[in-house]
């Protein structure tokens, strides 16, 4: 290894210890990474000013911004809130049916909305409900974090990570769905009957719910349709994007001019409201990691996989899912998925197709294995501290881990008999 | 060297000649005195690590967070040095010192960040042992217990 290729190692290194520790923001975290490749990669000649000026996938940017602007406008609205809560009401009172109805209520926003803004959602209900009946909100507050990780596994705008997988692989809407829907159907199952037998015996007991409207906080019901018409256009768009002849970015920038133009919100409001902190951590990184790809050692790592793999093909899947989702428990699955894609995209003599499917299901299921292990697990606890209710690390990776534990061993799984792997 | 009034004098009932076991016995103090000076100077490097660990904002006590924290300052110092070098070196006359002044102040501040590091790991460690020692004393003990019963 020369020493250009350690100082690059290094500035990887630190971009991730700043991001794990929280010393700094991650964003800043990832524009000092690529600050600092910039400076070395142009001062060791290791690539030029015009090579670097194309390192960030605008595309990928596009697409996130069209995305976050489209779900932000119907967040605005009230629609994700109101649909949380016309659905907690249908459950009633009573804790089994409660558990199952915020269970799929929290995986089902989280297929639109981000998954810290999911899990505000579902804090702000589960809060409301749990005093409303006396219950322990925390078994409802650890599976909504599980269930909102797992949400959304199964399609292109589910997470950063599939936006990011989806753009770099060229994967449509509905690859994704044609890949993964069954899985995801399939873990939703499985988790939550793992997260029932984990937490049925604290959940409460049947109790009346006292009536309310959902469509209480709704300021106005038109924005909402609108905002839920729109939504579907974008879906809908997107399944049928292979024949408009143009790329999921302009679709989603697309159906974010037409929220902003008959939302009737202020744009400036819902500019202020998007993640920009995921947006450039992801083109920070994404930066970092092309620097790296630069010096050869990513190529020097697909070898390796390959080698490791021995050339079978389902070697490469299982050592991918498994490797990506473990150290998704400790970093952020944008910088996994960020790295292990030029690795993939470097096997040589392979169908990329399930090794693809191998890391969206790695990088989006190991998100929550430890209270540390994202920013759901974050929230989730430090929304039960607020009400004073204390979730110990091990209760928390208790479930985290099983379900974790569960996911992968379901999702590998299926990548064998979907794909035909080792056959 | 052992003094000329010993000769060739053997000790008796050791067999062993004088002058070799005064050797060996100056070796010995030396050897006790160089282990005092350097636990004397583990207790400098301590309060000084502690100190420069606190001037670089670092609060946390014995966690690995710190280690973490550590490892981040110890890459900067190797970046920064990097970076700095070619420029410091390309300084007329003073070039030359100011790199190497630079890479010295480096390689200080890695030493001293890895001796943290490493007295870290030593304590969670030694934390981690005691609890796995004390779970087998009482496992021990609830077996005797339930033997005599």
């Amino acid at each position: 290894m020369t020493s250009e290729t350690l100082i690059f190692i290094l500035i990887y290194a630190l971009t991730l210890l700043l991001s794990v520790t929280e010393m700094i923001p991650i964003s800043l975290a990832a524009l000092v990474g690529a600050l600092l490749t910039a400076w070395f990669g142009l001062s060791y000649g290791l690539f030029t000013y015009g090579e670097a000026a194309g390192f960030i996938d605008m595309r990928l940017i596009a697409l996130l911004v069209g995305t976050m602007i489209v779900v932000e406008v119907a967040a605005k609205s009230g629609l994700f809130r109101f649909l949380a809560l016309y659905a907690i009401r249908a459950a009633g009172g009573h804790p089994q049916r409660l558990f199952l109805t915020l269970n799929v209520t929290a995986a089902t926003v989280s297929l639109f909305l981000s998954d810290p803004t999911a899990m505000l959602l579902m804090a702000a209900a589960i809060t409301t409900i749990a005093k409303l009946l006396d219950y322990d909100p925390a078994p409802y507050f650890i599976s909504a974090a599980v269930m909102i990780n797992l949400g959304g596994t199964s399609t292109l705008i589910g997470s950063a990570s599939n936006m990011i997988i989806g753009v770099e692989a060229g994967l449509s809407f509905s690859d994704f769905i044609s890949y993964l829907f069954l899985c995801e159907i399939a873990l939703w199952v499985l988790t939550i009957l793992t997260l029932y037998f984990l937490f049925r015996s604290r959940l409460g007991e049947k109790k009346a719910l006292p009536s309310y409207d959902p469509w209480e906080g709704v300021e106005n019901k038109k924005v909402v349709y609108r905002s839920a018409l729109i939504l579907m256009l974008l879906l809908v768009l997107f399944v049928v994007l292979d024949r408009l002849g143009v790329g999921a970015e302009a679709v989603a920038l697309g159906c974010a001019i037409l929220a902003l133009a008959f939302s009737g919100f202020d744009p400036s409001e819902i500019f202020k409201r998007l993640d920009w902190e995921t947006v450039f951590f992801i083109a920070g990184f994404f930066f970092i990691v092309r620097g790296l790809e630069k010096t050869g050692i990513l190529a020097s790592a697909s070898q390796q996989l390959f080698q490791l793999s021995g050339g079978s093909q389902l070697k490469a899947g299982v050592l991918t899912i498994w490797s990506s989702g473990i150290v998704s428990t400790v970093v952020s699955n944008i910088a996994v998925s960020l790295t292990f894609i030029p690795v993939i995209r470097g096997l040589q003599g392979f169908n990329l197709t399930p090794i693809w499917a191998a890391l969206i299901l790695g990088t989006n299921l190991g998100g929550v294995a430890t209270p540390l292990s994202g920013t759901v697990s974050v929230m989730a606890i430090g929304t039960l501290k607020r009400e004073g209710i204390r979730v110990s690390f091990v209760e928390f990776t208790k479930a985290g881990a099983a379900t974790t534990l569960v996911q992968l061993s379901f999702a590998t799984l299926y990548l064998i008999m979907r794909f035909g792997l080792g056959v | 060297m052992a003094p000329p009034i010993l000769g060739d004098l053997i000790v008796p009932g050791v067999n062993v000649e004088a002058a070799r076991l005064t050797w060996m016995t100056a070796m010995l103090i030396m050897v006790i005195f160089l282990i005092r000076a350097l636990s004397d100077a583990l207790v400098f490097a301590d309060i000084v690590t502690d100190i420069i660990v606190r001037r670089l904002g670092i609060k946390e006590e014995r966690s690995l967070k710190r280690a973490a924290r550590d490892a981040i300052y110890i890459i900067i110092a190797i970046l920064l040095a990097q970076a700095a070098l070619p420029f410091l070196a390309s300084i007329p006359n003073i070039g030359g010192v100011l790199a190497a002044a630079v890479s010295l102040i480096a390689l200080g501040f890695f030493l001293l960040l890895m001796y943290d590091i490493g007295r870290i790991l030593y304590r969670v460690i030694e934390e981690r042992a005691g609890k796995v020692a004390d779970w087998f004393v009482e496992v021990h003990e609830r077996v005797t217990e339930k033997k005599r019963k």
